[in-house]
């Protein structure tokens, strides 16, 4: 069975560590976070109106509730419904995320919002884009989010932060 | 900058029909446009079936990226007439428009999305490489404006200002997926792609830079929906096709690994690069299409290599694998070794298909932040579409997901393989 779980590893193993991440962006962004970092995740990104975002992710957690291996809780009490993962049963997978430990909590202790944000910074400095032309690009793309200078400060001093951090535990810098 | 593109845009008299299965005539008034579609990167396209191998399974769909890219800028041009009644859009968006649209596939290599777990570079960052490259496109677009070509690559990756031309080439309900299902549906002979497009566009309005829909086209959107739908699980998830792409992925995989380890005997020249770890070189990405790959699987058929010609004389004789729905994963452990009785390798003989692996999709609705829905405007109030339609709520709730186990039907010698592996599935079951 393990082999069909291969292309799932991952994700398995960052729901294990997380314990249960709340909101599918939250999710899409943290995979999209790590994966920058690094992390062995295999999913495509690619920009999409709420920042980076995989459709291989997506229809995964499709096919992994469909194995009965995560649980996907819909919670439908707001204007639109909210659904929240995890594992259904521990699995002992390891595909090497266990070195992310901390960050995975830092990441999932964070809101959606502030999520995009940061992998919409990270998406355009991979792209290529300097500092204050990321202040830009991130008014156009995300002018209904209304995010201040001090917002998109503080998520490129979060990052440094994240990225200093995650090399004192032997993780890549941006990759 | 106004002079200019009007002296780009041509003299009057200017106008150029193409006779088009889907819309009937496309006439084409400003000379920029032909010069992108005249160009050796545009035309390319001619030789890049939209379908890939769907054409073992639907022997009409022969279609190529070319009609539909052209397809995609009509409607373009009569969805954003249709927005000029709402909203303010001048030449210059309107002209960017048109060319993303346009231009919106021109990075895609032979058999697009086989080709592409090949060569691991995704064909969007090939056709931005395209826009903004030295090409004979880039040439044409910076002779509107030195930053044209850099606003129409922005449009395709939704980093442009205009957020709504974006929208209209690529969401949930765009003219890119209205153009290929028609025109797929056409083209393989089925009914099932078909609405209202004419309804759908004229119903088309803006809200914040957002793309939303009169509540008058409520029919039209869900004929769309539904399209979109049916053609998942007609065509593009059509278990004989999906076998025939992975049939090819796997005779790319095998030349790839010969060439790596220096054991390919009849080499393509061309194809060389796509072997090499770097990144290709853009002319060496331009010089591919469908046929090449053709003429190197007919070159192939007779290899030295037993699992390339194998491979090959399958392809070209559609002597499939066998696909065999599967209720729930299986270990593949014991089959694997079944597999490997017969002399066979596994890395080429079996293998599991599922929805993460296919791209195209059909329309679920998420949550808020995820994917923007098709928004309906019913006198000024904007909500989700699954708020006005229950049959769309029906199908957009939870995603239907199909596994498909394809394994020989014969060993190397000819002996029947696959009725073993049936049976022993059958029992698990």
């Amino acid at each position: 069975m393990k082999s069909i779980l291969n292309d799932y590893c991952s994700i398995i193993e960052l729901l294990h560590i997380a314990g249960e991440i709340k909101g599918r962006k939250k999710l899409q962004k943290m995979v999209y976070i790590l994966k920058s970092l690094g992390a062995n995740f295999t999913e495509d990104f690619y920009f999409h109106y709420y920042g980076p975002y995989s459709d291989t992710l997506t229809i995964k957690l499709e096919e992994l509730k469909s194995m009965n291996i995560i649980e996907e809780i819909k919670d439908e009490s707001g204007a639109f419904p909210q659904y929240t993962y995890r594992l259904k049963a521990e699995k002992d997978i390891k595909d090497g995320l266990e070195r992310y430990r901390d960050l995975i909590g830092i990441l999932n202790s964070q809101n959606a919002r502030f999520l995009e944000l940061l992998a919409t910074v990270i998406y355009f400095q991979q792209e290529g884009y300097q500092r204050e032309e990321i202040y830009e690009k991130v008014k156009i793309v995300k002018s209904d989010k209304n995010y201040t200078d001090d917002e998109i400060a503080f998520s490129f001093d979060f990052l440094k932060e994240i990225c200093a951090d995650s090399s004192n535990n032997g993780v890549e810098g941006l990759a | 900058m106004a002079k200019r593109i009007k002296k780009i845009q041509g003299s009057d008299n200017f106008k150029k029909y193409f006779r088009d299965p889907i819309y009937n005539f496309i006439s084409i008034t400003e000379r920029w446009i032909l010069d992108l579609i005249n160009s050796r990167e545009f035309q390319r396209l001619r030789y890049i079936k939209q379908l890939g191998t769907s054409d073992v399974t639907y022997y009409g769909a022969n279609h190529t990226r070319f009609s539909h890219s052209i397809g995609t800028m009509y409607l373009m041009d009569r969805a954003l007439s249709q927005l000029k009644r709402v909203i303010n859009i001048n030449n210059e968006t309107r002209m960017i428009g048109l060319a993303a649209a346009l231009l919106h596939d021109v990075g895609h290599g032979p058999f697009s999305h086989v080709f592409e777990k090949v060569v691991s570079t995704k064909h969007e960052t090939w056709t931005n490489d395209i826009i903004l490259g030295d090409t004979e496109i880039n040439k044409t677009l910076k002779n509107i404006d030195k930053a044209f070509p850099q606003k129409v690559a922005s449009v395709i990756k939704k980093e442009y200002r205009h957020r709504y031309l974006s929208y209209l080439l690529s969401s949930q309900l765009d003219v890119d997926r209205m153009d290929y299902l028609l025109r797929d549906s056409y083209y393989v002979g089925v009914k099932y792609g078909l609405f209202d497009v004419d309804m759908l566009i004229k119903s088309l309005l803006v809200d914040a830079d957002k793309i939303t829909l009169d509540y008058k086209g409520l029919y039209s959107v869900e004929q769309y929906v539904y399209a979109r739908y049916y053609m998942y699980w007609q065509v593009y998830y059509h278990k004989t096709t999906r076998g025939y792409e992975l049939l090819l992925q796997n005779i790319l995989k095998r030349a790839k690994y010969l060439y790596k380890t220096d054991s390919l005997d009849l080499k393509v020249d061309i194809l060389t690069p796509i072997f090499r770890k770097e990144k290709m070189e853009l002319d060496d990405y331009l010089r591919l299409n469908d046929n090449v790959i053709l003429y190197a699987i007919l070159l192939w058929k007779d290899s030295r290599d037993k699992i390339l010609s194998d491979l090959c004389n399958k392809y070209l004789n559609r002597n499939l694998y066998k696909a065999y729905e599967l209720s729930s994963l299986v270990s593949l452990d014991e089959i694997k070794e079944k597999i490997k009785s017969y002399g066979m390798c596994d890395d080429y003989y079996l293998a599991i298909d599922k929805p993460s692996n296919v791209t195209y999709d059909y329309y679920v609705e998420g949550e808020e932040g995820e994917k923007p829905p098709i928004l309906i405007n019913k006198k000024g109030k904007i909500n989700s579409i699954t708020r006005f339609s229950e049959s769309i709520k029906a199908i957009s709730g939870n995603r239907e997901i199909k596994y498909f186990l394809y394994f020989p039907r014969e060993s190397y010698d000819g002996k029947n393989i696959s009725d073993e592996i049936i049976s022993y599935l059958e029992g698990l079951e």
